[in-house]
């Protein structure tokens, strides 16, 4: 039957190829250029430098990156799937405020987290400083080594797990819990054999998003003198001038995190409950009082004090004596920039991967629909590698038209704004396309379909119909993308120039000439100004 | 002269291990009312939605009016072939109003037009509700009239019966009967009850498994099944003693 | 009510304000003016453009960030570049630019008298305008002076576990080992860094300033900083600082023999640069005794000008003798350097 099939294949493929497969063939090879051009790099093999950096470097990085993310998956793990469960099965003082202030340390980029602890508790930090104020003699905290990255990062990045772990534990009907109780369970036999097994699935999707930004990470690592593949990417590119072993090294990157993505799609794949239907209407919570909902109320309070108020707290009362030294109409200008980039970039790809979207519904190809699936791998691979891609693209493309029209277009790509904002559109696509193709799916297509039937044109459906529909998930699009984009480091630094510098960039960069580190502290307080307003709305008003 | 005429048509949603719709061929005259029976699986909405243009045969032609729609080389688009299709759930646009609905398929979205179309279906008065305004058969008249409103052909109509509750089902049946008389249009509407074709088709269609295992008037099915699975259909109508076989006159 | 009102009309100034600056910016009448690309961070640099200006009446235009992105930029923009003069902050990257052709010679008669030939280009293609030593600060408390000696000796038995010196990805480190390869070659520099790294206080961490904030806390009892650290730290604002820089003494290694490694913050004139006289002129005013002065008096950087004393505090801590090994060689050595620590696994 199928080799019957084939015969008429090819005059299918003609009939079915109409102007959207074309049209997400062009924006799918537009996201996935850089990635191609890294694939393309590696043909050439490493560079010169390979063996040096394979036998004196590549050891350290393979032992940091791996003490890094078991530890900090361990971390994230108590923090965010304790909190979740002491939220949802209890009530307690300030309960309800908790629930979603916990979510706030993922308003501050990791390598501000990082910077802040040094400043309170490295040689002459607040903390100390505090002490002996106090006269209390204390021993040094000293937080700028492996174990203290592995601190700050668990710290800022649990609460993936924890938004993951809520959300399964609030889908667990009441009724299993009484099951369980009815059958003699106790609360903690229910916790490990009925509750965290049904949440597993949820837990383990945000496990991963925080080892991809455990990965991901360059600038706390950088500041805390630890080097793993992602500042490994930058010591080969900018002090060996080893470009090609850097692709190598974020090939070997990329690598892991595909296993580490089919890991999660196996132990997804094993488990087909994991959308158990059930409503949190009717979950009621164990009261606590007394002693134990304060010391349950402390619990909970604890990460938010570690991951954010502290951090906070810190640039907070460092802004108080650099604000004036900082503020300036070159800053002002920045901070602009800064958020017109962010917004642009936002704007763009959210347009992008709506297009994206309905295009490849609207094509009867499988081929461009499976293209469509790979195309937005963006936020899989590292910041850093995209930035290298977008980079070499760039250069690829300038050096073609000079040789070929005699044109020159460098001064349109290097270090534009142009091109940082297509490599936030090709970092970030994928989030938008999530997004989107999920509240699509919610719609459902029948709406389409009857305006498609009652004579309209597609776009002209799309307009009339979807996208009135669609408002409220575009929105909660561009207010992910806004923060991600707000908050990003790695792939800035490598596009960044004197001419294009984010609020990012500006607060890394006053770190790292370290002799004005404070003055960081007013760039970082405006990105986590900025991104927790974001978190609340998408948060608060764009629930759906 | 046909409406729709079907010629071997295939369709696979897994690009030919399995077929969801096998070598399909039938017709349908013009002013006639099909049924298109058969249990869940079987191929039914496929069928709907190959006709519609909301789905691409791997093979086979779809003729409607005369004019071939749907071939090996050549797709119409939904939009181009005088097809209306009235979805099980209905889909009204929830974000506007009734009339704002039906005047959507209209050319410059005439409401005066759509007001009268309302009033032809017994929805008058409830033109500015919205949709989750209205009960279930008031929606299901609204995406009719709806449809009818680009004064389509062929109506296609997704599970009618399916969503309402036993007492509306009689009135729908009268009212579909009525309305294609009405409009003088053809319709082929979908369903798992043997009892809806009865009533008000003039043929029926009944799939199985992807295939057309029978097709002819309802009398002619129920007097001489082809196949062991209509027979024990009617066998389980006729013990059940279903007050709708008496108006087959058999 | 009152606040919500209250705000609108500060944003409403505040965006007035803005407009007005990007208007003024866009409005500005062309005149002379050179265009700096720099990779100093410094306060006074800004005081000292703006005195060129009320000078000459030549406007000075900054653009600042790191010399590689410098670099990278005036590649980029080839013969259209804007660029007048690359300002550095080590002599190693001057010596990239000039590899790259991004520079061209200046004929000065004022700097090539001035300045010292090892601190400058063979073709004066960039010169030194300010130097900065690599040294030892020692805890006042527990170093004895009499113990210090030399760069060498800091890799001898004695100083186990004292030792406090930051990552070696940093310049200033990867320069004073492409000083030490320049001199005793690659084998006795991989000697050197195992020698270090078995003396360290703690792994390599943060900035000089906080190799100097360790030694108070008695994390360690030498530190290997730039001159002008310490200068910072004993000027800060933050008492604790200036008690950080309190604690320590400096020490010049190497006295006896070739003298403590220096580098340099450098300028150069850029090969497309659209107004070359005013560029040497910049960088002759830079090079003037009264900037000189400047520099050495409030950022604690030693003056290139023989005749400019540097400052009080400074020269309290006693002339030296400088390394003249010609710093190209600085340049030439940079990755070696980098390659060296590598192996010996320097974090």
């Amino acid at each position: 039957m199928k080799q019957w099939l084939g015969k008429g294949s090819l005059q299918r493929f003609f009939r079915d190829m109409n102007r959207w497969s074309v049209l997400v063939l062009i924006i799918g090879s537009f996201i996935g250029l850089p990635i191609f051009i890294v694939a393309y790099q590696l043909l050439k093999g490493p560079g010169e430098e390979w063996e040096h950096i394979t036998t004196f470097l590549l050891p350290h990085y393979v032992y940091h990156t791996f003490f890094l993310i078991v530890c900090c998956a361990i971390g994230t793990l108590l923090i965010g799937v304790g909190c979740a469960w002491l939220i949802c099965r209890y009530e307690f003082p300030f309960r309800r405020v908790l629930d979603w202030m916990l979510i706030l340390p993922l308003a501050i980029p990791s390598f501000i987290t990082a910077y802040a602890y040094a400043g309170v508790f490295d040689n002459g930090g607040t903390w100390t400083l505090m002490m002996a104020k106090l006269g209390i003699e204390v021993q040094k905290i000293d937080v700028m080594n492996l174990s203290g990255l592995c601190w700050v990062l668990s710290i800022s990045l649990f609460p993936y797990v924890y938004i993951g772990a809520r959300a399964a534990f609030r889908q667990h009907a009441q009724q299993f819990r009484e099951a369980s109780h009815l059958l003699g369970a106790t609360e903690r036999k229910f916790f490990f054999t009925i509750a965290l097994p049904l949440a597993r699935p949820a837990i383990i999707s945000g496990l991963l998003f925080v080892i991809m930004e455990v990965l991901n990470d360059y600038g706390a690592a950088k500041y805390y003198g630890i080097n793993t593949f992602t500042t490994g990417i930058f010591n080969s590119w900018r002090d060996l001038e080893d470009l090609p072993s850097a692709f190598y090294l974020s090939a070997i990157l990329v690598l892991l995190i595909f296993v580490l993505i089919l890991l999660e799609r196996w132990q997804r794949g094993s488990r087909s409950y994991a959308t158990v239907a059930a409503s949190d209407g009717g979950s009621k919570r164990i009261l606590l009082s007394g002693g134990k909902a304060w010391f349950v109320c402390l619990l909970t309070v604890f990460p938010l004090l570690a991951g954010f108020v502290l951090p906070v707290a810190q640039l907070l009362y460092w802004v108080y004596y650099t604000f004036w030294d900082v503020l300036d109409v070159a800053f002002i200008q920045l901070i602009i920039n800064s958020f017109f980039i962010a917004f642009l970039a936002a704007l763009l790809t959210t347009i992008l991967a709506l297009f994206f979207v309905y295009f490849s519904k609207w094509t009867h190809l499988s081929g461009v629909r499976l293209f469509a699936r790979t195309a937005s791998l963006g936020y899989i691979i590292p910041g850093a590698v995209i930035g290298l891609g977008v980079l070499i693209s760039a250069r690829m493309l300038v050096q073609g038209t000079a040789s070929l029209f005699d044109l020159r277009i460098g001064f349109l790509l290097y270090g534009s704004m142009l091109t940082l904002v297509y490599a936030y559109v090709v970092r970030f696509f994928a989030i938008a396309h999530q997004t989107i193709e999920a509240s699509s799916a919610k719609i459902g297509s029948q709406f389409f379909e009857s305006a498609i039937l009652l004579g309209k044109k597609p776009i002209l459906a799309l307009k009339q119909i979807d996208f009135p529909l669609l408002k409220t998930g575009l929105l909660s699009a561009m207010t992910l993308l806004f923060i991600d984009i707000m908050k990003e480091l790695p792939l800035t630094l490598v596009l960044k120039s004197p001419d294009v510098q984010t609020l990012a960039i500006k607060a890394y960069e006053y770190i790292e000439n370290g002799d004005q580190i404070d003055k960081a502290a007013l760039p970082s307080l405006l990105i986590i100004g900025a991104v927790s307003c974001f978190i609340l709305i998408s948060n608060r008003w764009l629930k759906t | 002269m046909n409406i729709l005429e079907t010629h071997r048509l295939f369709k696979s949603y897994d690009s030919g291990k399995t077929f969801a719709l096998k070598d399909m061929n039938f017709s349908l005259k013009q002013g006639n009312i099909c049924a298109v029976v058969g249990e869940s699986g079987s191929g039914k909405t496929t069928l709907l939605r190959l006709i519609a243009g909301l789905e691409r045969p791997e093979m086979g032609q779809i003729i409607l009016q005369g004019r071939e729609v749907s071939t090996q080389t050549k797709i119409v688009p939904p939009y181009e072939r005088n097809v209306g299709m009235v979805f099980q759930s209905f889909a009204l646009f929830p974000h506007l109003s009734v009339v704002k609905n039906v005047a959507y398929g209209l050319p410059k979205h005439q409401k005066q037009l759509a007001k009268e179309i309302l009033a032809r279906v017994n929805l008058a008065g409830l033109e500015n509700r919205y949709p989750h305004q209205l009960s279930g058969g008031q929606q299901q008249r609204v995406a009719i009239a709806r449809t009818l409103a680009t004064n389509p052909q062929l109506l296609l109509l997704d599970e009618p019966f399916s969503n309402l509750d036993a007492a509306l089902v009689s009135s729908l049946r009268h009212e579909i009967q009525q309305i294609v008389k009405q409009f003088s249009i053809s319709a082929m509407f979908i369903t798992h009850d043997m009892q809806d074709a009865i009533a008000i088709s003039d043929e029926v269609c009944v799939l199985k498994e992807g295939q057309l295992i029978e097709y002819g008037t309802v009398q002619a099915l129920a007097r001489s099944p082809k196949t062991d699975y209509v027979k024990a259909i009617f066998d389980q109508l006729r013990s059940s003693a279903s007050s709708v076989l008496d108006s087959l006159d058999l | 009510m009152q606040y919500s009102h209250l705000f609108q009309t500060y944003l409403y100034k505040i965006s007035l304000f803005s407009l007005s600056l990007l208007m003024f910016s866009a409005c500005q009448e062309k005149t002379a003016e050179i265009n700096l690309y720099t990779h100093r961070h410094y306060e006074v640099d800004k005081q000292l453009f703006a005195a060129f200006e009320e000078q000459t009446g030549i406007k000075v235009n900054v653009t600042n960030a790191s010399a590689d992105e410098l670099i990278e930029k005036m590649e980029i923009e080839g013969d259209q570049s804007p660029a007048d003069v690359l300002i550095t902050v080590d002599a190693g990257r001057l010596v990239r630019a000039k590899e790259k052709e991004l520079l061209q010679t200046m004929t000065s008669e004022y700097l090539s008298n001035t300045i010292p030939a090892h601190l400058r280009d063979d073709d004066n293609q960039w010169f030194g305008l300010t130097k900065r030593a690599r040294v030892i600060a020692y805890s006042k408390e527990r170093v004895h002076p009499d113990s210090l000696s030399t760069y060498e000796d800091l890799t001898s038995e004695k100083w186990k576990g004292k030792i406090l010196i930051r990552q070696s990805n940093n310049i200033y480190n990867q320069s004073l080992l492409a000083s030490i390869i320049a001199h005793h070659g690659e084998e006795g520099a991989k000697e050197w860094v195992t020698g270090m790294m078995e003396n360290f206080a703690r792994r390599p961490q943060g900035s000089d300033r906080d190799q100097v904030k360790a030694v108070m806390a008695g994390e360690g009892d030498l530190a290997i900083i730039n001159t002008y650290y310490l200068g910072k730290l004993l000027k800060s604002s933050n008492p604790e600082e200036v008690a950080a820089g309190e604690s320590v003494n400096i020490f010049f290694p190497n006295q006896e023999g070739r003298g403590a490694h220096v580098n340099i913050s450098g300028a150069g004139v850029a090969k497309y640069s659209p107004n070359k006289e005013n560029a040497i002129k910049f960088i002759e005013y830079l090079a003037s005794k009264e900037v000189q002065k400047v520099f050495a008096q409030a950022n604690y950087e030693y003056p290139v000008h023989p005749e400019v004393a540097a400052s009080d505090l400074l020269v309290s801590w006693g002339e030296f003798k400088s390394d003249v090994l010609p710093l190209t060689k600085l340049g030439e050595l940079n990755l070696n350097a980098v390659k060296t620590f590598n192996e010996a696994g320097w974090p």
